[in-house]
């Protein structure tokens, strides 16, 4: 049912069909996400939405007893296929969660964490990718001087901006995020929503979010998924002011959900 | 009508709650307390160098003790005391009943000395003669007998270098009398060159040892010519070598100050000294040392063994019904009474593992047993064995708390399973597995039974770890400060004599549990503070 179609998509989703076990979570989505845009998921609880997102890095591959079906394009590859490196795949599309997840080591050792386990061992070019991660999530100035302490030691709002860094320093091309300031104060909420716009300069970002006003405010674009359907599809001014479908204005205009 | 309703509101807040939770803490903390105060006061008055009496008895007999306790006779009419009056070689009991109204008259005279001997106990009485072999007898005075008895320390501190020497000759001779053994295992023929080499330095050393043993037995017996006569509270008389006399002391003549300095004297040589005595006496540097290194030892196996067990049920296996068997078995294994590990000990690693050791590398020294015997190591992996099950539950529990997001969070960035491990998982869950770790020391170090059977011995030998290569020995055997107080509190032949000892050993093990746990402890709350969450 989607309405729009992208030219040159980064991400490419085709008849993708979820399940958790038996249950099917998701019923055959078809999606395209533009490059260097942010793409919002909305939908009410249940939708489906985070469970799509975690479709992007195969972070589902976790969860015990469950099945894909489909296709999911990440520049033209199939991510599904059986020759598909998880790994690689994790280190080009990274990920930022509802709960802020820091490690407990110090704050330089989280950021470069990803390179750690990858192996790179330079330490000038981590003492860099350190400091142009954290001024890439606008956590620099505030941490410089303290960048090997511990970083449990941080704000709520400085450890998500924190993880925010540590997904951009393996220098991924699509950032995932999972209602990343759903346990955030008003203002930690802007300054990260201030960075998902700078962010998308660079990256490819879906953000699953709750809050429609969120959605309007960062995204690029928008699709509204419903019951495990993907009911429509479109620019983000376009689909919150002259929504195609009465269920997505039912619930922009909050009418359910 | 308004009680019912007041009654109904006490109930409800929970106010009985809060009292019947907290006498059950009181209760617990109360009886944990008396034992403890029990062993302190038991067992820290031992070295106390307390008053001794001199008591005239309405018969005209005289006695000299130390008061240990008094009661009621049996029909509650008249008082009676027990006197510790030593001199075990010549009453052969060391402690004495009397009955109060037998005592004529009491007193405390400064000249009473106590003689702490290397045989047959302590020695009351007073000083009579000083005979110092080659000099002059001279005058009977406490500072002449001190004089004599640092000479005769002189003498022994000689004798122990010498003996020193002796065995580590012995040691030398026992290891080429076993490598010869392997040369007849092995039919090598009688001009061998190597065989004749060995059989050569054999002969040099066992040369040289006859050249010890006599230089012993000389300096020995002329030590032995220093004495000193005394005499008991009867009027006997006892002449002592002054070698035999590990110290004498008049505790009557003592101030505060001095008896401090005594008391810290005492517990030095409790805390580093050979035992004496049958173990009644001295030091318990061996029992220290063998239950402090069992632990280690321990610890070595099943701290490893239980973590990795833990990471493969919580983090690999297929949560399933066999996960689950194994899960409950593992509780179960902790419940299994410890007598059962130490046979199973002995059967498996003693005469299966060792037996077999011992027939792949020593065949020639069989029928004698090298590891096929109890030893600290067969007794350590019994207590490991005992212990895992405790380190795994713990360990599964550390890691089943991190939060999902935490693995997440590493896989995520291209992290793989193990790398989420060892970065992550593991380090988070430390301060867990220590707790882990804290309970198994403590249990292992409370068990007796299974080292019974698996190599703890009354009296060892030689120490597990000491300077002949390969410096850790773990097939000798070792002693244990727990089976030390069943040892000297159940199967010595003075039981009274002894008793003090039992106090004093149970107060020892409490204080090394507790500063190993403490230790322990510590380092977790350090991890505690960099793994987890401390804001929000």
């Amino acid at each position: 049912m989607s309405t729009l179609r992208i030219n040159n998509p980064l991400i490419e989703v085709e008849n993708l069909r979820f399940y958790y076990g038996a249950a099917r979570a998701i019923h055959g989505v078809d999606l395209q996400f533009p490059e260097k845009q942010v793409t919002a998921l909305i939908g009410p609880s249940g939708c489906g939405k985070s469970t799509l997102l975690r479709c992007f890095n195969r972070m589902n591959d976790l969860v015990d007893g469950s099945r894909v079906e489909g296709k999911v394009l990440l520049a033209g590859e199939d991510i599904y296929a059986r020759s598909t490196d998880i790994i690689e795949l994790r280190r080009r599309v990274g990920m930022v969660f509802q709960k802020s997840n820091p490690f407990p080591k110090s704050i330089y050792e989280n950021v470069i964490y990803g390179l750690r386990i990858g192996g790179e061992k330079n330490k000038q070019l981590l003492d860099e990718r350190v400091e142009s991660s954290l001024k890439g999530a606008a956590l620099w100035d505030e941490v410089k001087d303290r960048l090997h302490e511990n970083a449990l030691g941080m704000s709520g709002g400085q450890m998500q901006r924190l993880c925010i860094a540590r997904a951009i320093a393996v220098n991924p091309r699509v950032i995932l995020m999972d209602e990343p300031c759903s346990a955030l104060d008003p203002k930690s909420t802007a300054r990260v929503e201030e960075l998902i716009g700078e962010l998308r300069k660079d990256f490819t970002i879906i953000i699953v979010t709750h809050n429609m006003q969120q959605a309007a405010r960062v995204s690029d674009y928008t699709a509204f998924l419903f019951e495990g359907n993907l009911i429509e599809f479109g620019q983000t001014k376009q689909l919150f002011v002259t929504p195609h479908n009465k269920q997505t204005e039912d619930y922009i205009t909050g009418r359910f959900g | 009508m308004n009680k019912p309703k007041e009654m109904n509101k006490f109930w409800r807040v929970g106010e009985p709650m809060v009292w019947v939770s907290g006498a059950a803490l009181a209760l617990t903390l109360l009886s944990a307390a008396i034992l403890l105060i029990v062993i302190m006061v038991n067992g820290l008055g031992v070295f106390w160098p307390a008053e001794l009496r001199q008591l005239e008895l309405q018969d005209g007999s005289r006695v000299i003790g130390r008061l240990v306790r008094g009661e009621e006779t049996a029909d509650g009419s008249a008082r009676r005391r027990q006197y510790k009056i030593a001199n075990r070689d010549l009453y052969g009991l060391d402690f004495r009943w009397i009955d109060e109204a037998r005592i004529a008259a009491e007193s405390a005279p400064q000249q009473l000395l106590v003689l702490e001997r290397v045989e047959h106990g302590d020695f009351y009485g007073t000083l009579q003669r000083i005979d110092a072999g080659r000099q002059q007898p001279g005058p009977a005075t406490p500072a002449a007998l001190q004089q004599a008895l640092r000479l005769a320390d002189q003498d022994l501190r000689q004798l122990s270098e010498l003996e020193e020497k002796l065995n580590a000759a012995s040691y030398r001779m026992e290891q080429l009398r076993l490598k010869l053994q392997k040369f007849d295992y092995r039919k090598v023929p009688a001009d061998d060159p190597d065989r004749r080499r060995l059989e050569a330095d054999s002969a040099d050393l066992n040369e040289d040892f006859g050249v010890l043993i006599d230089l012993q037995s000389r300096r020995l017996s002329k030590a032995r010519l220093s004495k000193a006569l005394f005499v008991e509270a009867g009027g006997r008389e006892k002449e002592i070598d002054l070698v035999d006399i590990v110290q004498a002391y008049a505790p009557n003549d003592m101030s505060t100050g001095d008896k401090v300095l005594f008391y810290g004297h005492k517990l030095v040589e409790l805390l580093t000294g050979q035992p004496r005595e049958s173990n009644t006496e001295g030091g318990l540097f061996p029992a220290i040392f063998g239950t402090v290194i069992l632990i280690f030892v321990m610890s070595l196996f099943s701290f490893p063994l239980g973590v990795i067990a833990a990471v493969y049920l919580r983090e690999y296996a297929r949560e399933g019904l066999l996960v689950r068997i194994v899960r409950i078995a593992v509780n179960n294994l902790a419940g299994i009474p410890s007598i059962v590990y130490g046979i199973f000990g002995l059967g498996f690693f003693v005469y299966g593992i060792g037996h077999g050791i011992d027939s792949l590398f020593f065949p020639e020294r069989s029928p004698t047993p090298t590891f096929g015997t109890g030893g600290l190591l067969w007794a350590s992996l019994t207590l490991a064995l005992l212990t895992v099950p405790v380190v795994i539950v713990a360990t599964e529990e550390a890691l089943g708390a991190i939060p999902r997001e935490m693995r997440e969070g590493s896989y995520a960035l291209g992290a793989t399973k193990f790398q989420t491990l060892y970065r992550v998982l593991l380090p988070m869950a430390s301060p867990g597995i220590m707790t882990g770790l804290i309970l198994a020391m403590a249990r292992a170090a409370g068990e007796v039974a299974p080292l019974m059977i698996t190599g703890v011995v009354k009296l060892a030998p030689a120490l597990p770890i000491d300077g002949n290569f390969p410096f850790f020995h773990l097939d000798r055997k070792f002693m244990h400060l727990g089976f030390h107080i069943y040892d000297i509190g159940f199967q010595s032949p003075n039981v009274e004599a002894a008793k003090p000892m039992v106090f004093v050993t149970t107060l020892l093990l409490v204080l090394i549990v507790l500063l190993m746990s403490s230790v322990a402890i510590y380092l977790r709350n350090k991890m505690k503070k960099r793994y987890t969450f401390g804001t929000f």
